[in-house]
């Protein structure tokens, strides 16, 4: 006859093996402040420094295409530490953290838009 | 002279093993059951640079990937009328941290959108979900 509780209990102990070992790591948090002022508001105060997250890892620095690559050494070479954001109707969230992650990392100022309704 | 002795006939259900598979069931369905919990139904986007979080979240908003919120279970719908809105608010002043799971795929306007909201509700300490790069 054969062991069927040990083949039962050395499956499961490999079934939570299986289940720990796919568990995703725990979320993290991102806090964003959105500032009060609107997209246009901005827009029409002032075009400098402003930067439209397009989506597929495009951004538009003051009416200038960029890939995101060429982000932080144009803003570097401007001597910016502030920058208003922001987003086109196509951007995604992802987009618009990976915008969002480099500009903390250097200690550069983000006023977030919101999007004009 | 000693004699062998005689072999018991064993009686009844052997305990051990079956002791042993229902602890292991047991933990099966703890773990199932914690895993079940920890997991957003949401695809979160992936930021290298996010804090762990470090209190438990007491207001907890859904966002999938097709712009519809959630709070807790209950669909909030996609513009906010005016009774989601009180029901925010009151969930609000009374919670501490709220956290967004947004899905990675949602239009970044309509976070924004939603984040200048809750602002606007009197929400402070207001947190996006994220995972970690691996």
């Amino acid at each position: 006859m054969l062991g069927l509780t040990s083949l039962v209990d050395v499956v499961f102990i490999l079934l939570f093996f299986f289940m720990l070992a796919a568990r995703e790591s725990a979320p993290q948090a991102l806090s964003l402040t959105v500032s009060d002022a609107t997209e246009t508001s901005a827009a029409a105060s002032t075009s400098q420094g402003l930067l439209r997250v397009l989506g597929s890892g495009r951004i538009e620095l003051d009416g200038r295409v960029l890939e995101l690559s060429a982000l932080m050494p144009v803003l570097r070479a401007g001597a910016r530490d502030q920058v208003k954001v922001a987003v086109a109707p196509a951007a995604q969230l992802q987009d618009l953290i990976d915008v969002l992650e480099p500009l903390r990392a250097a200690g550069i100022g983000v006023h977030l838009l919101a999007p004009a309704a | 002279m000693r004699l062998p002795r005689a072999a018991v006939p064993r009686t009844g259900l052997d305990l051990l093993p079956l002791l042993n598979v229902v602890l292991l069931l047991l933990g099966f369905f703890l773990l199932l059951a914690r895993i079940d919990r920890g997991a957003p139904e949401v695809g979160l986007p992936i930021a290298g640079a996010a804090q762990a979080i470090q209190s438990p979240a007491s207001l907890s908003l859904r966002l999938d990937a097709s712009g519809d919120l959630f709070m807790g279970d209950r669909p909030l719908g996609e513009r906010l009328d005016a009774a989601a809105l009180s029901a925010l608010q009151a969930a609000a002043a009374t919670a501490g941290p709220v956290e967004l799971h947004a899905d990675a795929a949602v239009p970044a306007a309509r976070v924004l959108m939603l984040l200048q909201t809750l602002q606007r509700i009197g929400v402070r300490d207001l947190r996006i979900l994220t995972r970690p790069r691996e």
